[in-house]
């Protein structure tokens, strides 16, 4: 189990590393790819398995085709050097990254996660490794959570409705 | 190794993959090991149908691609969003506590969300999205400076 | 399987519940409504949509009236499984943000783009409108930190889709900054409550559960993840760190839709801040020193940067940043004192709001769609002459954003400042007794770029070829008639402030 979360979670990250550092946007996608899928895995060691099958089926199924036909749909023919979409280094945005990332560490690792009173409760009870989370989810989506479901609904509407208009003012501005 | 059923049945998912993986190498593999390699020019040009490749490969693909992928991640979720309903909205227990009412009140809140996300493609078809622009051929205005009269004659030869 | 008694009690509260949503079933039936006959009528549609537009809004109003006056006789509840609370508090805020979108639905007539019809107008901009407001009425109820985003994330990707509906270069440029803008600090938002969940255990904000766990012991960890969260809070609310997309957004999104942006979303996402504001231990001053900073930061920003603005749309954003300034300053007084300072202030700053930028928009009209640049302030030179009561009534509408006797901005800034006074005993923090004065300073500093326009239109002589004056049309009348109301809102709240002040003292924060 820790053998397979920290093979999951070292592959994530150099995943990740391999994203930030790629100079061509299509190898920027693809290692997206491996990000998702690593972070699925991630889901799935956390006994989430409704949320990995979703993380792959909309992220890696959906959002990454997006992606990558938003590159093909904006890439021009590639220049003699290669796309370079590493901008010119920032000092002073790195530096401000790196304080807010030792702060996040520092503030992680001295943060006192197993005195809280729902850990512990969680730990005791030990439930939610054992059972499939799809049925609760299910009841929950049903129930509690059964505003924002609706509301997902409208705003997937909106969001329809937003695409096709800009859409639409692209092909009208070609003919007027 | 891996404590849960739940967990594990996923170890199976994670074999598929690894596997895949390893199936793509090895013919990768193969192929280096086994193919003669003796590169020319001919052989190195971009295989297209025969035919010799003109311009490059990086085309600018129609935007309206982008749009039915839009609309493919929104029917995406709506999916995602049912499956979870699917597996509950039949549970006996559930239907015996509630006397019935559960299965209606799940339905009617489904009816619901699919009803909106249906006007969306409603929305979609009415705007004609869906439709895709076929390209008409045109009939070629060009006027040739030779006379007709000369092919019949090169006909006749 | 375990019992299913949540279920049970949940399917059983589900009809009240869904009576105490009624006002927004009633805005939901207008979104979809308006969403089929867009697609349905294809002639002569824009002023049918119109009036459906504001018929829906005018039966949510009426729906949220009810509720109030059902809700005025001490009644607080969760419902929808503590998804939302109910209490005066947020009804009062609903029925603001409807009036507001009311008053939005007036001034779209007078849009240079509804009145050349023939330019497509699109039926998208009436139920985007309605689902900002969705969101809105959502947000000033939300109670669960899941709620809370989803409507958030509705107010903003419609707002995306308004912010582009000039459809020009530059209203597209602008409607993508925003985009790029709003989904980083969106997401910044979403990591701080991932944070924040995996702290208390719970996304319900309010309980004590996480009450107890946020602000009894922090940790840099809690800082961290507030100071996240805040982030979206900030961008929607246009405040210090967060104010960038302001001014850009305010010049290229049409004119209703930007007064609409200065209101609706602030003010909805304001309730949410004085809610949690109202968690914070008395005793502890950080918060206080957090917040007025933020607020002092952003009326500096606001007040400052808007004299070397040469376009009105820009001057009025960046003093609506100024504004967002005040209106945080509010948040310090807290949950003790009486909310009606606040709620007043709100009222004030909206009506003169709207009042100007429907003047925005009628003076972009009559000079004309040939000027480049109807928006710059140079325009305005001399035209006190030609458009007298246009002209006065910018001049009430800018004194009463300065806070002028006799307009209401006055009451409101004279509410704000005795408040924080009163505040500043009660705490006998330096530090509030320092933003008192702070404001007051940045209000007389205001005073001379709202005065920038009206010194344009009455002292400066006319040089630029004015317009021809056409035959007055029906958007003419109309227009003066909107004008007319809204300078006299200005002025008649200023002497019988009581019309307003009598409903708001009843208002109580649950």
């Amino acid at each position: 189990m820790t053998f397979f979360f920290y093979l999951f979670a070292t592959l994530t990250l150099l995943m990740t590393l391999l994203l930030l550092l790629s100079k061509k946007l299509i190898h920027l996608a693809f290692s997206f790819l491996g990000v998702l899928l690593g972070i699925a895995a991630l889901f799935v060691l956390a006994g989430a398995d409704f949320l990995a099958v979703a993380q792959i089926l909309v992220y890696a199924g959906g959002v990454l085709v997006l992606i990558i036909i938003g590159i093909m749909l904006t890439q021009t023919a590639p220049k003699e050097n290669g796309q370079n979409i590493t901008s010119h280094s920032n000092i002073i945005s790195a530096v401000l990254v790196l304080v807010l990332f030792s702060m996040l560490v520092y503030a992680f690792i001295s943060q006192p996660f197993e005195q809280q009173t729902w850990i512990q409760n969680a730990q005791i009870q030990q439930k939610t490794l054992q059972t499939s989370t799809l049925p609760s989810t299910g009841i929950l989506l049903m129930t509690q959570y059964l505003l924002p479901f609706e509301l997902t609904a409208i705003l997937l509407l909106v969001a329809i409705a937003g695409a096709i208009t800009l859409l639409q003012y692209k092909n009208k501005s070609r003919i007027l | 190794m891996l404590q849960s059923a739940e967990i594990s049945a996923f170890s199976i998912a994670l074999l598929f993959i690894i596997l895949g993986i390893f199936f793509v190498l090895m013919g990768y593999l193969t192929a280096w090991l086994v193919s003669p390699h003796q590169p020319n020019e001919e052989k190195q040009t971009i295989y297209e149908c025969g035919e010799d490749p003109i311009g490059n490969a990086w085309g600018q693909i129609n935007s309206k691609f982008y749009i039915v992928a839009l609309l493919f991640i929104l029917f995406d979720i709506e999916i995602i969003l049912l499956f979870p309903w699917a597996i509950i909205f039949a549970d006996k227990s559930l239907y015996q506590a509630t006397q019935g009412l559960w299965g209606w009140i799940t339905l009617l809140e489904v009816i619901v969300f699919l009803f909106v996300l249906a006007l969306g493609l409603v929305y979609a078809w009415a705007k004609g999205v869906l439709e895709w622009e076929k390209p008409q051929p045109k009939n070629s205005d060009f006027q040739p400076i030779v006379p007709k009269k000369l092919y019949e004659k090169i006909n006749e030869l | 399987m375990k019992p299913h008694n949540e279920v049970v009690v949940f399917l059983q509260s589900l009809y009240k519940d869904s009576a105490l949503l009624m006002p927004e079933w009633v805005l939901c039936i207008t979104f979809l409504g308006l969403f089929v006959a867009d697609l349905w009528f294809k002639k002569q549609r824009i002023w049918l949509l119109w009036s459906l537009f504001a018929g829906g809004l005018v039966a949510t109003m009426i729906v949220t009236i009810l509720q109030f006056n059902s809700c005025s006789c001490q009644f607080e509840q969760f419902f929808f499984a503590k998804m939302l609370y109910l209490d005066t508090f947020g009804v009062f805020f609903k029925l603001f943000l409807v009036g507001a979108t009311l008053l939005t639905a007036f001034l779209i007539p007078l849009s240079p783009t509804f009145r050349a019809k023939e330019n497509f107008f699109r039926g998208e901009y009436f139920y985007l409108i309605v689902a900002v407001l969705i969101g809105a009425y959502l947000v000033a109820m939300a109670q669960h930190l899941l709620m809370f985003y989803l409507a958030l994330e509705l107010i903003s990707i419609a707002s995306y889709l308004l912010v582009g509906f000039n459809f020009d270069k530059k209203s597209a440029e602008g409607s993508l900054k925003y985009i790029l803008f709003g989904a980083f600090s969106s997401a910044m938002m979403l990591y701080g409550m991932s944070l924040l969940y995996g702290l208390t255990g719970t996304l319900q904000v309010g309980e004590p559960q996480w009450i107890t766990t946020i602000f009894k012991t922090p940790t840099l960890l809690h800082y961290l993840a507030l100071s996240f969260f805040a982030a979206g809070i900030l961008f929607k609310l246009a405040a210090f760190p967060f104010h960038f997309w302001t001014p850009d957004i305010y010049e290229s999104a049409p004119s209703p839709v930007v007064a609409f942006f200065s209101v609706v979303p602030k003010a909805a996402v304001l309730a949410f801040v004085f809610r949690w504001a109202s968690w914070f231990p008395s005793g502890q001053l950080e918060w206080v020193y957090a917040v007025g900073f933020i607020a002092v930061a952003t009326m500096l920003v606001g007040n400052l940067a808007a004299f070397w603005q040469d376009n009105i749309k820009r001057l009025l954003a960046y003093s609506s940043i100024g504004q967002a300034g005040f209106l945080l300053a509010m948040v310090l007084v807290g949950k003790d004192f009486n909310l009606s300072s606040l709620l007043f202030y709100l009222i004030s700053y909206s009506i003169a709001n709207f009042l100007a930028f429907a003047l925005v928009d009628i003076f972009a009209h009559f000079f004309g769609q040939q000027n480049e640049m109807p928006y710059a302030i140079e325009n305005y030179k001399g035209i006190g002459t030609v458009k007298g009561l246009e002209s006065v009534a910018f001049l009430l509408a800018m004194l009463s954003l300065a806070g002028i006797p006799p307009l209401v901005g006055f009451s409101a800034k004279l509410l704000l400042y005795s408040t924080l006074w009163e505040n500043y005993h009660l705490l006998a923090s330096q530090w509030i007794l320092w933003i008192l004065f702070l404001s007051v300073f940045l209000s007389l500093v205001a005073l001379f770029y709202y005065l920038k326009v009206p010194y344009q239109t009455f002292f400066l002589p006319n040089t630029s070829a004015i317009p021809l004056e056409r035959p007055s049309t029906f958007y003419d009348v109309y227009a003066k008639v909107l004008v007319l109301i809204l300078s006299l809102a200005l002025l008649v709240l200023f002497f019988a402030p009581n019309i307003i002040m009598a409903a708001i003292q009843q208002i109580k924060l649950g």
